[in-house]
């Protein structure tokens, strides 16, 4: 292969890999901050989607980057609302519930939006091609590496230096004592779904411009990422973001080598990880 | 009376089955049909519950089994011409050869959470791999596929499904009385309390799920049989779900309760996808008013429970009212 080609491909996956993450990183954070595995996360992907279709002629793609994410995070307040009473009993009765409003909020999408959909436009200063090492390499996809470089870099800020990620890495740690010093958890968990479905929607519209996705399509969405979260290590948040970059790079050579079976490529890597190493690819072994 | 009381899962057995044989005298066939379906999604929500209700193990790719029965038998009759009998032993042993393998791999970290992604993980694997392989039946599925001979009219394959089923349930009915089961809800309720009297976590949660994996992979082959081909929607992750709504809605700890969630969802379905294409939306509706009012299930007493305390609650005569 040659060495041009070769650089192309790397750099699509690695885009992939970065809006993968966008969508791994809520889950991990849904995951090992309240339990819970949320189904539903695809779900946001798609409305950020739809949402940026609508808006984006409007408002061009910057504002949109900031908008459709907020108004998506508001979401979060009813859904909360909804499994609150559900938290307490067996983590399995939230996945029937999150499953559930998936399959619900993807219909009501189809019945706003209906089959036809098309990508929005790239704007003028982001479309055109960049040559790396005599590979032409579109520059629309080096804008998805920044900007999830750019989300990676503000999430561990918020996480390490804020004094609310203090506060939510506690709760992942201690939640009953977070609870005994005076802090709502239920705020702490509208929180962490917000920041979930907000950079869900943010990799909803940047993808929005180079692939187009059904309304109900939001299962699939969420069984090529809950791979992710498996393969970086269960409860582990720093994984997310190397597993997520593996699994979008070996994706996409797989769908330049081997076309007719590229999408099952995250369930059969998490199939081969969890034949070795079932803690995870990027999970630290702890000493016994 | 006493005794009666003790046998009442056998006597609605008894009942059931008449009611069936009684329904063989009808004509219509479409009727027959659906009966089929009921009771084979009876038998596979049944399976799901030997998994789920008895060992507490939740899988979310229940349907790879039942998908590899339909699936293993129509490929071996189709595309390799084998005698329908001999097929349905080859998918017998694949099957649990399969189920053994799997079974092994998910059930050797003892994770709850991690037990259920991992099979639904193997469930899309399985799912996107036939989706994409043209001998395989990519997502048309594999039609034509024989009925056996014996079976072979449509009031034969309805004898013959209520015959398998019922001679299937009466196995799991046994086994629900044997030393297993109680070893595996042992295991169920305190792993480490079993550890300490001796019993291997591993192995009795394999054996589970093997035998979990059989049953269903024989509601797979009679769905098969019953429609003369295989699709791509009895390995889907959504048929999965539905299995696990069915044991939810019915009682998990009930023997009956897998099968009377079955038929509900069954019928609930076929009403639904007739009637409307946001078929998915209805199912969303009610698994929802599934897990967050009922969490008993219907013969577990969830149902008796909200119905009293919704009467409690009108009836109280008490000085505080809540506005």
């Amino acid at each position: 292969m040659k060495l041009s080609y070769f650089i192309q491909v790397l750099i699509i996956g690695i885009a992939n890999g970065f809006l993968y993450y966008l969508i791994a990183c809520g889950l991990s954070l849904i995951v090992s901050g309240i339990g819970i595995v949320n189904v539903a996360q695809g779900c946001f992907f798609i409305l950020g989607i739809f949402l940026s279709l609508s808006l984006t002629p409007r408002i061009g793609l910057g504002l949109s980057c900031l908008l459709v994410p907020v108004i998506i995070s508001l979401f979060a307040i009813p859904f909360e609302r909804l499994i609150r009473p559900l938290l307490s009993k067996h983590v399995f009765y939230v996945l029937l519930a999150t499953y559930a409003l998936a399959m619900i909020i993807g219909d009501v999408t189809y019945f706003f939006v209906g089959g036809n959909h098309g990508l929005t436009a790239v704007p003028a200063i982001l479309s055109g091609k960049v040559k790396i090492l005599g590979a032409k390499v579109p520059v629309y996809y080096l804008f998805i590496c920044v900007v999830g470089l750019l989300i990676y870099i503000a999430y561990w800020l918020m996480m390490n230096k804020t004094k609310l990620g203090k506060i939510l890495r506690a709760n992942m740690t201690d939640r009953q004592m977070v609870e005994a010093l005076g802090y709502n958890v239920n705020f702490l968990f509208v929180a962490m779904l917000m920041l979930a479905f907000a950079m869900s929607a943010l990799g909803g519209v940047l993808s929005g411009c180079i692939q187009s996705y059904d309304a109900k399509g939001s299962v699939t969405v969420f069984t090529n990422v809950m791979p992710i979260i498996f393969i970086g290590g269960l409860r582990n948040m720093k994984g997310t973001l190397p597993s997520a970059l593996l699994i979008g790079v070996v994706g996409g050579f797989a769908a330049v080598l081997t076309p007719q079976f590229y999408n099952m490529v995250p369930a059969a890597m998490m199939v081969l990880v969890m034949l070795f190493k079932p803690e995870g690819l990027f999970t630290r072994k702890e000493k016994a | 009376m006493k005794k009666l009381r003790e046998r009442s899962d056998l006597l609605v057995g008894i009942v059931l089955m008449l009611v069936l044989v009684a329904f063989s005298f009808t004509g219509s066939v479409s009727f027959k049909h659906l009966v089929m379906k009921i009771i084979i999604m009876g038998l596979f929500a049944l399976s799901l519950n030997i998994q789920s209700g008895w060992g507490g193990l939740r899988p979310l790719g229940h349907g790879l089994m039942f998908g590899l029965g339909a699936y293993t038998y129509a490929i071996t009759t189709v595309r390799m011409g084998m005698n329908p009998y001999l097929a349905v032993l080859v998918t017998f042993v694949f099957t649990t050869l399969v189920a053994l393998f799997l079974g092994y791999l998910l059930v050797r970290k003892s994770d709850d959470l991690a037990f259920s992604f991992l099979s639904m993980g193997f469930c899309t694997l399985t799912y996107t791999i036939i989706l994409k392989t043209s001998y395989l039946g990519v997502d048309a599925g594999i039609s034509g596929v024989p009925r056996l001979p014996i079976a072979a009219s449509d009031n034969a394959v309805y004898v013959m499904t209520i015959l398998v089923v019922g001679v299937a349930v009466l196995l799991i009915y046994l086994l629900s009385k044997s030393r297993f089961s109680w070893i595996f809800r042992a295991v169920r309720e305190n792993k480490e309390k079993a550890t300490c009297i001796g019993v291997d976590i591993v192995r009795v949660q394999l054996m589970g799920y093997v035998i979990s994996g059989l049953f269903a992979c024989v509601a797979g082959m009679l769905y098969t049989m019953k429609n003369n081909g295989a699709y791509t929607y009895s390995c889907s992750v959504q048929l999965s779900m539905e299995a696990l709504i069915m044991c939810l809605l019915g009682g998990m700890n009930n023997f009956w309760g897998p099968v009377l969630g079955a038929t509900i969802v069954t019928l609930f379905n076929t009403q639904v996808t007739n009637s409307t294409i946001y078929a998915n939306f209805w199912l969303g509706i009610l698994t929802l008013f599934v897990v967050m009012f009922m969490q008993g299930g219907i013969l577990d007493e969830g149902l008796h429970d909200q119905i009293r305390g919704l009467l409690a609650k009108l009836n109280r005569k008490g000085t505080e009212k809540h506005e």
